[in-house]
């Protein structure tokens, strides 16, 4: 029966692993605090998953998790102030240029706006991400405005550069 | 760049997650600073459940009414102490990240954290003065000299110089203590909130 339900859980995280995968990198400080939260993530997603009941899709049961766990994560302090964004290792290390420079850009944003600009990239409406952010759907517009517009900003630029 | 697909795209990369960090995971031993306050508070409650009966069984050995007041009174805050400190561990137990919104759970977590070092401080400053009296007055009881140390008001004053500089200093090392452990967490949490109410 347990052996059951751990086999399922594997199976949607494999099936989920972008979600852990886009927290962890936009969240983390370093390729240890990266570790530490991917493991973080997984144990309160499988601490929590006998409450699952389906209510949800489990692609936004686990985003929620995720969010949650990165925002109330700690790292530790050496870490964060000695390893530069650059070295947050991942085990996939074939990502685009794009790709890159998107989290590269979205890390720049406060732990808040991080939280929104990723859930509306994954197509959750402003309505969801109020949800599951807590707060009003206004504020959610308000916010999501101003971090696009930062956000096209800093592609401009990137385009001006080259 | 197309943004939106750039970024849903990187879910089709491989190996984002492999299955041995998922069982990595599953079974994580290492504790974030809400599992070590709850587990701490969990040692506090065994603690308080073994010893409590000792302070009861001290009031029969100790032959002074003093002592026995003491030890009666330590004994039943003892008890209050663990009906407080199982109600906040069992409310922190329940507490289900995966059914509410980022902000209850930032607000959850510090709110266990200040409630819970609160009832410790707290009930540490209450128990300092009386626990100190009942030890001291155990040890004259043992010693026999009870009847000397009522005619004597200098070993009284003793006690209660000692209790002066006792009580505040445990009380302020038990909050610097707290706050070296948990005000730099706390800081965060609350900057995280101040981040999501923002206009």
């Amino acid at each position: 029966m347990k052996e059951d339900l751990e086999k399922k859980f594997v199976a949607l995280l494999e099936a989920n692993a972008g979600i852990i995968y886009k927290v962890t990198r936009i969240y983390a400080g370093s390729s240890d605090d990266a570790e530490d939260l991917r493991q973080e993530v997984i144990y309160q997603a499988w601490r929590s998953y006998p409450r699952f009941k389906g209510e949800s899709k489990f692609s936004t049961w686990l985003y929620k998790i995720a969010l949650n766990t990165a925002l109330t994560h700690k790292a530790k302090e050496e870490k964060r102030r000695s390893i530069p964004e650059q070295s947050v290792i991942s085990h996939s290390e074939t990502l685009s240029d794009s790709k890159e420079l998107l989290i590269k850009y979205i890390r720049q944003f406060n732990d808040a706006e991080k939280l929104i600009i990723m859930l509306h990239l994954d197509g959750y409406s402003n309505d969801d991400i109020a949800l599951i952010a807590g707060i009003s759907k206004n504020h959610v517009a308000v916010k999501l405005h101003r971090i696009k517009e930062k956000l096209a900003l800093n592609l401009k630029e990137k385009t001006n550069g080259n | 760049m197309e943004i939106k697909s750039s970024w849903q795209e990187m879910d089709k990369e491989e190996n984002l997650l492999l299955k041995g960090d998922i069982k990595k995971g599953m079974h994580l031993k290492k504790e974030d600073m809400i599992r070590k306050l709850n587990k701490r508070l969990a040692w506090k409650i065994a603690f308080t459940a073994i010893f409590t009966p000792f302070y009861f069984l001290a009031i029969i050995i100790v032959a002074s009414l003093i002592g026995k007041a003491l030890f009666a009174f330590i004994g039943l805050f003892h008890i209050l102490g663990l009906i407080f400190f199982i109600r906040q561990y069992r409310i922190a137990k329940a507490f289900d990240p995966s059914q509410m919104s980022v902000k209850q759970v930032l607000q959850g977590y510090l709110e266990n954290i200040h409630k819970t070092v609160r009832l410790e401080e707290r009930a540490g400053l209450l128990l300092y003065p009386f626990a100190g009296s009942a030890g001291y007055v155990f040890s004259l009881s043992q010693a026999g000299k009870m009847d000397e140390a009522m005619e004597k008001p200098e070993i009284w004053l003793i006690l209660l110089v000692t209790l002066l500089i006792i009580t505040p200093l445990s009380h302020y090392l038990a909050k610097w203590l707290n706050k070296k452990t948990f005000k730099s967490y706390t800081d965060l949490l609350e900057m995280r909130l101040a981040q999501l109410d923002e206009n």
